[in-house]
């Protein structure tokens, strides 16, 4: 009996632990909650204050003068970022999934899938760095100007092609991060397939591309859309190699592909030690008003996955995910 | 394993075997003919030197203890082992007098030349509707009436049709298993084979779904060329008209299958008919 209680503890300790950062984010951001209202939403104007100034008092709560927080930009950056992302990682995750299951043999698709999932195990600082070395000279000097030129018909990819900070960039470092859970998921999926279905389409006279095609892949629908969800959640909480690729945009919304922008993750790092700096601790707590959409956002993309894998698990006849 | 009641009642008065006078029997052509067969997985020898011919427009069971190479009999007619590494064949196999184990040939033509059904029914994860038309579509681009009644044909050819007709849109997956298997063998005469491959295709069902599948192979054999393989003796005296016993990747005997049910030639067919081992 002791035992059980001891377990009941230390796995209590887990629920108990998010529950309380969440309650721990929205008692701190109260103030800066009931100061800024849904306004803070939908405002695309994010300034301090004058910190050096005495603070005034506004609707009964001491802030800067001047203060006024509004994260619309931090929205659409952070969301746009994740689409770019999936936009490449999926036709990517889905292709090298399909090559390792089908065209690789068995001991050469271990070693392979290792080195695909050993890219999740990157810390996304030597991503980011990586990001700034190398991928934004490249992309800045050459790729840009060049999709900016040919590509200058399709909408968002004319225009300034700046200087390789920004969406495009971020995009496209944090597709590589997800892109290993996408491979992983479906590939464990497209294997333990039964080999029955495999057989009776292939009895049917259809060749191995339509086998895939037409049966393998949709009955994989779910799992795909179960680990895009996971993906996004990733994509979303990702700070570090968001923050250096970034550009760190302020108050602005991008008008194209390429532009400048800043996400709630990386934005809540960049700007802490100027908040820090606010003698009424208003902008800290707005900053912890981010960190509260931010998580609120994450879980409900997660509570998606598990619904969308409950799902999946009761109608389990021809996917299996590990 | 089954009970000995097979052989202690001969099918004289069965429906099926009332067809098969000497007469009738004599202008039976044979649809696939097996000439010194040989199978390997790696290098364990499944079959071991078949020759054995599939009358056309007759059932032709195949029975045998489990491991004795009757589904890999069956398999070798499709080629459906060469998705997995390591087999081999040698010998010929006779389609209609062309031999299918040449290299070279479109092995996507001769399966769907060749249906299939296998043990465990096998719904694709789409619509009814979709699962009959998903083989005829690889091969044939039919306006939409057509395809409709190419459906519709098969469908009610396979006793399913009544059960379905108002429900197409609906998953093939939630159909009962016995009418799963029924819609792959609807699935399979969809894309028009001329031989049938039967699996086992009852072993995974209820008796009532296997009297279904059983009364629908009778109804077929007057099309096709149909090779089953079962663990069920009654079923192989039921429903065939010709029964090749095997044992250990062998032909034991080959016959008429009221003569191998009632007077075996061999004893080692007997035996396994009267449930003394197996």
């Amino acid at each position: 009996m002791k035992f059980k209680t001891g377990l009941a503890a230390i796995a209590g300790v887990l629920p108990a632990s998010l529950v309380a950062i969440v309650l721990f984010l929205t008692v701190y951001s109260w103030p800066a909650i009931r100061f800024n209202g849904f306004h803070f939403l939908v405002s695309n104007h994010w300034n301090l204050g004058n910190l050096y100034a005495d603070p005034v008092t506004v609707a009964g709560t001491q802030v800067a003068p001047g203060a006024h927080y509004g994260i619309l930009f931090l929205i659409v950056g952070t969301l746009l970022t994740t689409l770019v992302a999936l936009l490449i990682a999926l036709p990517v995750g889905v292709g090298a999934a399909i090559f390792l299951a089908e065209a690789v043999p068995g001991r050469l698709r271990l070693w392979l899938s290792f080195l695909v999932e050993l890219l999740a195990a990157v810390p996304s600082v030597v991503f980011g760095l990586w990001g700034y070395v190398v991928v934004i000279p490249f992309l800045g000097q050459h790729l840009f100007p060049f999709l900016s030129r040919i590509f200058g018909f399709v909408p968002f990819f004319a225009g300034p092609s700046g200087s390789g900070y920004g969406l495009l960039t971020s995009g496209f470092v944090l597709s590589l991060m997800i892109v290993p859970l996408i491979v992983a998921t479906l590939r464990d999926a497209m294997v333990s397939q039964p080999p029955a279905i495999r057989e009776a389409v292939t009895a049917l006279g259809a060749t191995r591309f339509e086998v895939v095609a037409k049966v393998i892949l949709p009955s994989l629908f779910r799992v795909l859309v179960g680990a895009t969800i996971l993906a996004v959640g990733r994509a979303l909480g990702e700070t570090m190699a968001v923050l250096m690729v970034s550009g760190n945009a302020l108050n602005y919304l991008p008008h194209n592909i390429y532009a400048p922008i800043s996400t709630m993750a990386a934005f809540i790092v960049s700007q802490l030690d100027s908040a820090m700096q606010d003698p009424t601790g208003m902008a800290v707590r707005s900053l912890a008003e981010i960190a509260l959409m931010l998580s609120l956002l994450s879980l409900l993309i997660n509570f998606l996955a598990r619904l969308v894998l409950a799902i999946e698990n009761r109608s389990a006849r021809h996917a299996t995910i590990v | 394993m089954n009970t000995p009641a097979a052989a202690s009642k001969p099918p004289e008065n069965d429906p099926q075997n009332v067809t098969l006078e000497p007469a009738a029997a004599l202008q039976v052509a044979d649809k696939v003919v097996m000439r010194d067969l040989n199978f390997y997985y790696g290098d364990f020898q499944a079959l071991k030197n078949i020759n054995l011919s599939l009358p056309d427009r007759r059932v032709t069971a195949f029975i045998g203890p489990s491991g004795c190479g009757k589904s890999t009999l069956l398999r070798t007619l499709n080629r459906i082992y060469e998705l997995y590494p390591d087999m081999r064949v040698t010998g010929e196999i006779l389609v209609d007098g062309k031999d299918i184990l040449e290299p070279g040939l479109d092995l996507n033509r001769l399966r769907a030349k060749i249906g299939m059904v296998f043990q465990k029914p096998t719904p694709f994860p789409m619509s009814i509707y979709d699962n009959i038309a998903f083989g005829i579509r690889l091969y044939e681009k039919l306006p939409k009436s057509e395809l409709d009644g190419r459906v519709e044909s098969a469908l009610r050819r396979s006793a399913l049709w009544k059960e379905v007709k108002n429900k197409l849109k609906q998953s093939g997956l939630r159909l009962s298993g016995g009418q799963q298997q029924r819609l792959c063998i609807a699935r399979a005469i969809a894309v028009q084979p001329e031989v049938l491959l039967l699996d086992e295709p009852t072993s995974a069902l209820d008796p009532i779904s296997t009297q279904y599948i059983e009364e629908l192979i009778a109804e077929l054999k007057s099309d096709y060329c149909i090779a089953i393989v079962t663990h069920n003796m009654q079923q192989a005296a039921r429903s065939s008209d010709y029964t090749a016993y095997m044992y250990l990747g062998k032909i034991v005997e080959f016959g008429e299958t009221a003569t191998i049910f009632s007077h075996p030639r061999e004893k080692h067919t007997e035996d396994y008919i009267n449930g003394r081992f197996g």
